[in-house]
């Protein structure tokens, strides 16, 4: 991939560090990234039982077939809709807070972020446990606590739409962290002389938000989405821990389905193919994405 | 490809090689008491009761035989996963020595060829004798196809666990007797049940929200929910597969199992029961709010335990009404890949002792010979033990098929969807039949 | 003028409240279970809850005693700490090499981008095949490479744009000073770069800590991670609520004082860059 074409404004012995330093990153993505690939798209099109034995006969339909199963269908639906629903929830919530934190007439800043980014510490799995102990409709405490309130105390993970909204919670509680780190850093790093020659413009607060800090902080809110809306998309942990993908369907997701085929099913060509399918559109979509963003900066 | 993969999938690292590479080479030179002297036994446990009283025994065994015995408690969702890849590695070149095999594991297991036959070991073993065990274990957990790849180590025979003294006291019989016109009695049959665990959701205190609940229940996919569905499909004459492995689930006995597992669900286990898993449900028993759990007999113990417990000496446990629960158990295997499998096997036969297995039995643990289960001590401790032998050999186990983790998925999703009313029963059942025919060994 | 000053005081009570809200809802979750890796099962579920108890450490000594919590950190550490630095050494070089050389320009850096589209679970199938192949399943190496996998083109991507905020003036005069390229580098750049490159390494560090599907699939009995050893606490006994919530108040220790010490560096420093 290191093309020659791009190091011939480069004087040569610049042209030959340039590529000496790229070229340990450029073996280890080989050897980590790209072999495996060029692997699992050897074994998609094969059909491979783990416990019938080893790998089978060639067969492409493996591709067709996966793309026809409903089941699959209904996950990348939902894996969809809650990346929608994360994302935007958290990209909200993280820039409210992160202006809040950025205000440095407010004492504690410091102490409230440290707190604030504490979820984004925990492994998933552990926020799933932790939270399907607090949820727990008769014995958890917080619906406990609703219960003094006089609230209803619903059955978080009991129903379909619940359930799905369970999740979405759930993960705004984790990941909204990264969202308030990465704005944060945004706003830390943009000039404050502009900022003062609103002020002496006589600018209000929120003029000074709308025609200052959105415009200039939109490629970064742009590259916060991406980053989180491509991890959104893998979500597994937090299913395989709160529901399981239940009830019935309602929150399987597509990694956890693809982890399903694999390990229980251990349908190894079937689930490489689906693997397969996930990463071309997931690229698609970063493609799609990102030719908006050069559009915005532009 | 086929050839790598049973060369080696998941060699251990070095310290383990050494560690078996010692063992082989201190073998010969040890003395004839400790026949073991230096040798570890890596086993891979569920972190179950039955293995905490294994592991209470443990020493014992490590001072006869001098083997250091390295038990590693794993979780049952993992187990599967963590299993596979060391079960496809080539002899002696895996890195458990002896396993435990769930029930619905054996058929997988044994079709791929990852376990050693123990049959020649039986024969030239003192110590084991196969005529001890209740048939249905052996059938279930011994044998596959006329060879014998398993000892049961312990049963999980599902029954009816109720809270004795609700049932009995007056002021619910004489409310029970006011609704129905007859007396109270334990269920013979699972619509008999459903109804009394939806006449036991009640408001005790008088605080208008249903604080008791008829039945705690697990709706939780995977195998939460199938096994504890299984119950009612057993017991009211469903069944998924024949001995042959043919198909022959009924469509309308399916559907109206079904349907009244759905109804249990709805009316008479708490609302957030579709989401449970063993331990909400389990909770919910213990914390005293649920008059009965279709359960492992061996619960019993543990709501027993003031340590867990508020309903300590409240729990009965009775068969499944109907009569015919879920049976399950776990038997030892020594997988092809051990790297010990003489040592494996010592341990086998001293922990299928009638000794150690008593003492297994005495301390909570789930009996399978039927001398453990008609000891005097053991009665006298556990007299709910006469019941539970009986549960055992009338329970139906898992269908022996290998592909029953991807059944248990399926039967699972179907439940859960009907639970959620994204399917209707009749359709829920239509598709278990199909996929058990798609899935089923041919 | 006193109605701005009024406005402005509400508006600090107000963002005090919102921020404190914010806080309290992340921290009283983390108080609970802390609570809950002292108490004993029944206690645990018990509703209405008891707050006043006798604290109980089984929790503690159980991950320690009976499931070996030590090892599990060790393996922790050493696999996230070598994936990170190694990711972090040639990550740095490549990505030095693309903000100033423009190097493989731009295939190199959508490939290094697009890379991180990768779905895990499309990676760790083919990885899982050949690390049984290759013997380096539940190896330690095994799953420091496994984590290269995403480390590796993070850190690049990171990395870049903050290297490209460092003007190239420095370095230019350096080298007419005499340096070389190299030279340069060294006694430069990397100076400069250093709390950067640092926060990178934490930020992956800290992914690879709480990383769970690649752990559960290359890991066996030698090199399980925390997250993995959590997860099993999870058994058909139920979950021993307990000795969840005192192993995860084990594994985040750590990272909350790395984080502690580190904060402000990591809101400097992470600025994620342009994607371009």
């Amino acid at each position: 991939m290191a093309n020659n074409i791009f190091f011939n404004s480069l004087p040569s012995h610049d042209r030959k560090t340039a590529k000496r330093l790229v070229s340990p990153a450029f073996i280890g993505i080989w050897v980590v990234v790209l072999f495996p690939l060029l692997y699992a798209l050897y074994v998609s099109v094969h059909d491979w039982i783990l416990s019938q034995g080893g790998i089978g006969p060639f067969n492409f339909s493996n591709y067709p077939d996966v793309l026809k199963d409903p089941l699959l269908i209904n996950s990348a639906k939902n894996t969809v809709l809650l990346t929608a629903s994360v994302v935007v929830l958290e990209i909200c919530v993280g820039f409210g807070l992160a202006l809040l934190l950025h205000n440095k007439q407010i004492k504690l800043r410091n102490v409230y972020l440290f707190i604030l980014l504490i979820p984004m510490l925990m492994p998933p799995i552990t926020v799933g446990l932790i939270w399907r102990l607090l949820l727990h409709p008769d014995l958890g405490i917080i619906n406990y606590m609703l219960s003094l309130v006089g609230l209803p105390q619903p059955t978080w993970l009991a129903s379909p739409v619940l359930a799905f909204f369970t999740i979405i919670i759930v993960d705004v509680w984790h990941e909204t962290a990264f969202i308030i780190l990465v704005l944060l850093a945004g706003l830390t790093s943009l000039p404050d002389e502009i900022f003062e020659v609103a002020m002496i413009d006589g600018a209000n607060a929120w003029q000074k938000f709308l025609y200052i800090t959105v415009p200039l902080m939109t490629p970064t809110i742009l590259v916060a989405t991406i980053i989180r809306m491509i991890s959104a998309l893998k979500t597994y942990d937090l299913v395989y821990i709160l529901t399981r993908g239940g009830p019935g369907i309602s929150t399987e997701t597509i990694s956890y389905y693809i982890y399903k085929v694999f390990f229980v099913a251990l349908d190894i060509g079937k689930s490489s193919a689906m693997a397969f399918i996930l990463l071309i559109v997931i690229i698609l979509m970063t493609l799609v994405l990102m030719r908006v963003m050069n559009r915005v900066e532009q | 490809m086929k050839k790598n993969l049973s060369i080696i999938l998941g060699l251990v690292v070095i310290f383990s090689m050494v560690l078996s590479a010692c063992a082989k080479t201190d073998q010969p030179a040890t003395t004839s008491d400790k026949p073991f002297q230096g040798v570890t036994i890596n086993v891979m446990m569920e972190g179950v009761p039955d293995t905490d009283y294994v592991q209470a025994q443990l020493s014992k065994f490590e001072e006869e035989t001098g083997a250091k015995v390295n038990i590693e408690v794993l979780n049952y969702a993992l187990m599967h996963e963590k299993l596979v890849p060391q079960l496809t590695a080539g002899a002696g070149k895996g890195s458990y020595d002896l396993i435990v095999v769930d029930n619905y594991w054996v058929a997988e297991f044994n079709r791929a060829g990852w376990l050693m036959a123990l049959d020649d070991k039986i024969a030239a073993s003192k110590k084991v004798k196969m005529d001890v065990y209740l048939p249905s274990m052996l059938e279930m957990v011994g044998t596959y196809q006329g060879k014998t790849y398993m000892l049961p180590f312990y049963n999980y025979a599902m029954a009816l666990v109720y809270r004795n003294d609700i049932f009995t006291d007056p002021a619910v019989q004489e409310a029970y007797k006011a609704k129905y016109g007859k007396d109270l009695a334990l269920p013979t049959s699972i619509p008999e049940y459903v109804e009394l665990a939806k006449f036991m959701t009640r408001d005790t205190n008088g605080d208008g929200t249903v604080d008791v609940y008829g039945a705690s229940m697990q709706g939780l996919r995977p195998d939460p929910t199938a096994m504890e569905f299984l119950n009612y499909l057993y017991s009211m004459g469903g069944l998924l597969y024949d001995v042959e492995g043919n198909v022959v689930l009924d469509q309308k006995v399916g559907v109206e199992a079904l349907n009244y597992y759905v109804d249990a669900m709805k009316n008479a286990a708490p609302p957030g029961a579709p989401s449970y898993g063993f331990d909400e449900a389990f909770a919910t028993v213990a914390q005293g709010n649920a008059f009965s759990y279709i359960t492992y007999n061996w619960m019993v113990p543990v709501l027993n335990d003031p340590e867990q417990s508020q309903v300590v000496d409240k729990m009965k446990v009775t068969a499944v009404p109907g009569g015919a629960g879920l049976l399950g158990g776990w038997g030892w295997a020594i997988p092809n890949s051990s790297a010990n499998p003489d040592a494996a096997w010592a341990f086998i036969e001293w922990v299928e002792s009638f000794e150690i297995a008593k003492e297994r039995a005495l301390l909570g643990g789930a009996p399978t010979r039927s001398d453990v289960f008609q000891d005097k001590d053991v009665l006298a401790k556990y007299p709910h033990y006469s019941d539970v032998e009986k549960i055992v050999g009338d329970s139906i186990m898992f269908p022996m098929q290998s592909r029953a983790p991807q059944i248990v998925e399926v039967l699972g999703r179907v439940i859960s969807e009907t639970i959620a009313g994204s399917m209707t029963s009749e359709a829920a059942i239509q598709e278990l039949i199909t996929e058990c025919e798609n899935l089923r060994d041919k | 003028m006193p109605t701005t000053k009024v406005k402005r005081k509400f508006g600090l009570l107000v963002s005090n409240i919102i921020l404190i809200f914010a806080s309290l809802s992340i921290l009283l979750p983390i108080l609970w279970v802390i609570r809950t890796s002292l108490a004993n099962r029944l206690i645990a579920y018990k509703i209405p809850p008891v707050w006043v108890f006798k604290p109980t450490f089984d929790n503690y000594l159980t991950i320690f005693d009976k499931y070996p919590f030590q090892d599990y950190f060790m393996n922790s550490l050493i696999i996230s700490a070598s994936a990170s630095i190694v990711a972090l050494i040639i990550g740095s070089l490549a990505a030095y090499s693309i903000a100033r050389f423009r190097t493989g320009d731009p295939w190199l850096r959508l490939s290094m981008l697009s890379t991180q589209m990768l779905p895990p679970i499309a990676l760790v199938i083919p990885i899982f095949l050949i690390m049984n192949v290759i013997k380096l399943w539940d190896t330690l190496p095994g799953l420091i490479l496994a984590y290269l996998s995403f480390n590796l083109p993070y850190t690049v991507w990171i990395l870049i744009s903050f290297f490209q905020s460092i003007p190239v003036e420095i370095e230019e005069a350096a080298m007419i000073e005499g340096c070389s390229r190299t030279q340069a580098l060294w006694k430069v750049i990397v100076p400069v770069a250093l709390p950067g490159l640092l926060s990178a390494g934490v930020f992956n560090f800290i992914l690879n800590w709480n990383e769970f599907l690649f752990a559960l699939i290359l890991t066996g009995r030698n090199t399980r991670t925390l997250p993995v050893a959590i997860a099993s606490l999870w058994t058909q006994q139920g979950v021993n609520i307990g000795a969840v919530s005192a192993a995860t108040v084990v594994t985040i220790l750590p990272v909350i004082v790395l984080t502690y010490v580190i904060q402000k560096s990591l809101v400097r420093n992470l600025t994620f860059g342009s994607i371009k």
